[in-house]
């Protein structure tokens, strides 16, 4: 309606095809993405109730019926379970801990406790594999040292998923929490305290009800991304034949021997829809019930909690944590990386960049995934950037009707699993289209499908809140002094939106490089990723190579956030 | 019931010095504030009775008894000061309801179901709030949740009870009536009060006596007559109410008065001064302070009065803001608004209680 009055007062026929121009825009999105999510989500809700092309429950009736069924589903919740409590007590910790406390050495532990969260879980799970295998240096030091034959610890196996599930999801817990504990009002502890609480009796009474919103929320959504992980359930857990919802899916859609395979696992992957929109409705409510966890209030000093005999323990605690989550996994790849040979003694004769090279020039698959995974993430990136500028404008400007429900719908791939995305593009895609008579199935163009789809919302989230900052007077301002529509959208919209924009590409451009879950079951032969062929690699036994491909991904990764950083001046990225 | 004392309370934040050398007893059932501009020291005292903030140096006692001393390395946490404080931003703990939040301090002093039933219904008595005891916070204005807070300090009988600014979050009108019932209750329940404000209109109308601080040092202790009176120095006669400041020389020196020639370029204007503290000799340089209802203006009485020239006369209702020209000196005066100046008229003035102090301070 807002617009409609606009295009009356001013009458300009520019003005009009602005407008035009970008409806039209939206019509066309709103129509691919008809094609590419909600198609989808409909042929796997189809296929769960097909069979022999008949409507039936019996695949649900099988699955129900199956042993295996109930078993994975607990442990995927039993994992997600426990990885999540243990990554939102330490988050929480942290973010009290560099909040409210005068621990020191603050900008240390904020720039490095934060770098699990950048490297993509399945290549953490595989240092964990280097530090903690049977054969892994952390089991062989610990063989000299004690002189027992047994490794100390092997992490294949439910234990060891949860534990590198929370080492890698902490961070989570950490930057959502971070910001409650800074903005909490100092007045109210100590409110407590002079009404006769202790330090411990604060936390308990007064810090942790104020912040249980946020803490829930962070616990929620960590629950919700561990349901979600393939990558650490498949390195860690099939070794030991332990499996979990996503990497069960994954098991059945490979299993070619049975006829039923994709029905079964459209079936398992809606028991784990249903959890996972679930899971986010409570997450969102628990999150909007924020109201009092930030209380105004001008508070003279944020007095910081003086930790007293509790500092060194504090200080013990986060460099043991930086050690365990950031170096030694680290150092455990860069030291496969650099080996000779598998298994020989660790000395400067020993150590080379052969395998750096072998993995770049000398194994073909490896060469292309660094080419298709730059290509894939920046082409993804750009179509995102572009698709989220209509999309933003669209809602936040011309609020047109309907405009909405494109935000929702592209929300749906980024909720969902990515195992149940890849099957439902495989479901829909693996016939040509029916009017174009195309098939994208074994192409490039699927995975540019699954991660346009599934990282739109990142850029899209960038961008609007970006638009939703610019006061519309400031448009008003260049309308008035003569510009017109496109003019003010030109030199004063987007000038003004252009860091977020650029965040917004980066945003979706990182998680597309090392995207794994996805291109696992997407991916064909001369259309590797970078992902694929890391975990192909691993899978394989080929130790050397993996971690060579691994460091250089880590490293380029690592960068990028640094770029991000720098580009956005601390704004995003780390 | 408790006198409260200061002794060499120091604190300093690496080279700047927040508090200094700061010695005070506050009596028993006293109300003393702490009056000065932002970063004078004054919050940081408060916070360091409270045990909040660990003095540099210095000790303080309640009833004789060190709560704080770091000489004798004794620092008694917050919760074991037997103290209340009401914040400036009330504090008020928002997932709480009223009646929890008031009966919060009585968890720690083992009373029964009934006596806290009693007792937290009877301090929101004091505070007008007996009715809003299942009420949550946010359901509450500014000014009820002020008095939450009071009730909250005064629920478990605090020796000392410590009011860090509370009450410039409250509009001007709510801001005047929680005055009165502040004083009110702190005279009915005779209870030792710390009052930190840099409102002079609130110190003086509530406290017992006024301490003036500024850059960390206390500059004054008084009643609010004897600090707008009888001001030490030329930092309190200026923070305290108007001030003129009129720079003089000392002519001769007669018992307790002295007779001082008015430094403001015409070199005939004479002046007798009491002199209140200090040692000055003639032919020193000194200041007058002269408050603006202390300046009388007269029509022109000719040559040989103390002659001034109108700059402007500024209308306020109840009276009129004068500005005066003496010699090369501003001047302000207060005059009754039916006596009309116009500017470049000439006036002879007259001082009233004028305060002779140091040039240096």
């Amino acid at each position: 309606m807002a617009a409609e009055t606009r295009t009356l007062t001013t009458g300009k026929h520019n003005n009009r095809a602005f407008q035009t121009v970008f409806i039209f825009l939206g019509i066309i999105i709103f129509i691919t993405l008809m094609v590419l999510i909600i198609f989808p989500s409909w042929t796997l809700i189809k296929t769960s109730l097909t069979r022999e092309k008949a409507v039936t429950l019996n695949n649900y009736i099988e699955l129900l019926s199956q042993k295996s069924t109930y078993t994975v589903l607990v442990n995927s919740l039993f994992v997600s379970l426990l990885g999540s409590v243990g990554a939102t007590v330490i988050g929480v910790l942290i973010a009290w801990l560099l909040a409210r406390t005068d621990v020191p050495g603050k900008r240390f532990w904020q720039t490095f406790l934060i770098v699990p969260y950048l490297i993509p879980p399945f290549i953490g799970a595989i240092a964990w594999v280097y530090l903690l295998g049977p054969v892994g240096y952390l089991n062989k030091i610990w063989m000299a040292i004690s002189g027992s034959l047994a490794p100390l610890f092997v992490i294949y196996g439910k234990w060891g998923i949860v534990f590198v599930m929370a080492i890698y999801s902490y961070p989570i817990a950490y930057m959502v929490n971070l910001g409650p504990f800074r903005q909490m009002n100092p007045s109210l502890e100590e409110a407590a305290r002079i009404s006769g609480a202790s330090m411990t009796r604060t936390l308990r009474d007064i810090v942790l009800p104020l912040m249980a919103p946020s803490i829930g929320g962070s616990f929620l959504l960590i629950f919700m991304s561990m349901m979600a992980n393939f990558g650490i359930p498949a390195v860690i857990g099939f070794p030991a034949r332990y499996y979990v919802m996503t990497t069960k899916i994954y098991m059945t859609i490979l299993n070619y021997d049975n006829p039923n395979n994709l029905a079964l696992s459209a079936g398992l992957s809606m028991l784990l829809v249903v959890i996972a929109l679930v899971l986010m409705q409570v997450q969102r409510r628990v999150q909007r019930n924020k109201s009092y966890a930030i209380i105004s209030g001008k508070s003279t000093q944020p007095q910081q909690v003086q930790l007293g005999k509790w500092r060194t323990p504090a200080v013990v605690f986060l460099s043991l944590l930086v050690f365990v989550a950031v170096i030694a996994p680290l150092l455990a790849i860069l030291l496969t990386a650099l080996m000779r040979a598998l298994g020989v003694p660790l000395t400067l004769d020993n150590i080379t960049l052969r395998n750096f090279a072998q993995v770049l020039f000398e194994l073909p698959k490896a060469r292309r995934a660094v080419i298709n995974s730059l290509g894939l993430a920046a082409g993804s990136a750009t179509i995102i950037v572009l698709v989220s500028l209509v999309i933003s404008y669209l809602i936040v400007r011309l609020r047109v009707k309907g405009s909405q429900l494109i935000e929702g719908i592209i929300l749906l791939p980024y909720a969902i699993p990515g195992t149940v995305v890849a099957l439902a593009l495989i479901l829909a895609f693996l016939k040509p289209l029916p009017l174009l008579k195309v098939s994208i199935y074994n192409t490039i163009w699927i995975l540019v499908v699954g991660y346009v789809t599934r990282f739109l919302t990142l850029g899209e989230r960038s961008i609007k809140s970006a638009l939703e900052q610019i006061h519309v007077s400031l448009e008003e301002a260049a309308r008035i002094s003569g510009a017109n529509y496109f003019t003010a959208f030109k030199d004063i919209v987007l000038p003004l939106i252009k860091t977020n924009v650029f965040a917004g590409w980066f945003l979706a451009f990182i998680p597309a490089l090392t995207e794994l879950t996805l291109s696992i079951l997407l991916f064909s032969v001369n259309n590797e990723t970078l992902g694929t062929v890391v975990y192909g690699l691993h899978q394989e036994g080929k130790v050397l190579m993996t971690a060579a491909l691994a460091f250089i991904v880590t490293i380029i990764v690592l960068g990028l956030n640094f770029i991000t950083n720098r580009l956005t001046k601390n704004q995003m990225g780390f | 019931m408790a006198e409260l004392r200061l002794v060499n309370l120091c604190k300093t934040y690496g080279d700047t010095n927040a508090v200094k050398d700061v010695n005070l007893t506050v009596r028993d059932g006293e109300f003393v504030t702490l009056l000065g501009p932002s970063g004078c020291g004054k919050t940081t005292t408060l916070r360091m009775i409270a045990g909040f903030t660990t003095p540099t140096a210095g000790s303080i006692l309640l009833d004789e008894v060190p709560i704080t001393s770091i000489e004798q390395k004794i620092l008694l946490p917050p919760e074991k000061r037997d103290m209340g404080m009401v914040f400036q931003s009330y504090a008020v703990w928002p997932h709480m309801n009223i009646f929890q939040n008031v009966a919060y301090p009585l968890k720690f002093k083992h009373f029964s179901k009934q006596e806290i039933q009693d007792k937290v219904m009877n301090v929101l008595g004091l505070v007008k709030l007996e009715n809003f005891a299942q009420r949550m916070p946010d359901q509450l204005s500014g000014g009820q949740q002020q008095r939450v807070a009071l009730a909250r300090a005064l629920v478990m009988e605090p020796k000392v009870l410590l009011l860090d600014e509370p009450l410039s979050n409250l509009d001007a009108k709510l801001r005047e009536s929680m005055r009165f019932e502040i004083v009110e209750l702190q005279r009915r329940l005779k209870i030792t009060v710390v009052y930190v404000t840099h409102d002079q209109a609130e110190a003086m109308s509530m406290s017992d006596r006024v301490v003036i601080m500024y850059n960390g040092l206390i500059q004054q202790i008084g009643s609010a007559p004897d600090v707008y009176q009888k001001p030490v120095n030329a930092f309190v006669a200026d923070f305290i109410g108007m001030a003129n400041f009129i720079p003089c020389i000392i002519q001769d020196i007669s018992g307790d008065v002295a007779r001082v020639i008015l430094d403001d370029g015409t070199e005939n204007h004479y002046l007798l001064c009491p002199i209140t503290s200090g040692h000055y000799s003639p032919g020193e340089r000194a200041v007058v302070v002269v408050r603006p209802e202390f300046v009388e203006v007269i029509p022109y009485q000719g040559q040989g009065g103390t002659n001034a020239k109108v700059v402007r006369q500024t209308y306020l209702g109840d009276k009129s803001d004068c500005l005066l020209e003496l010699g090369k000196i501003n001047l302000r005066a207060n005059t009754q608004t039916s006596f009309l100046l116009t500017p470049g008229q000439d006036v002879s003035v007259s001082f009233t209680n004028p305060i002779l102090l140091d040039v240096e301070r």
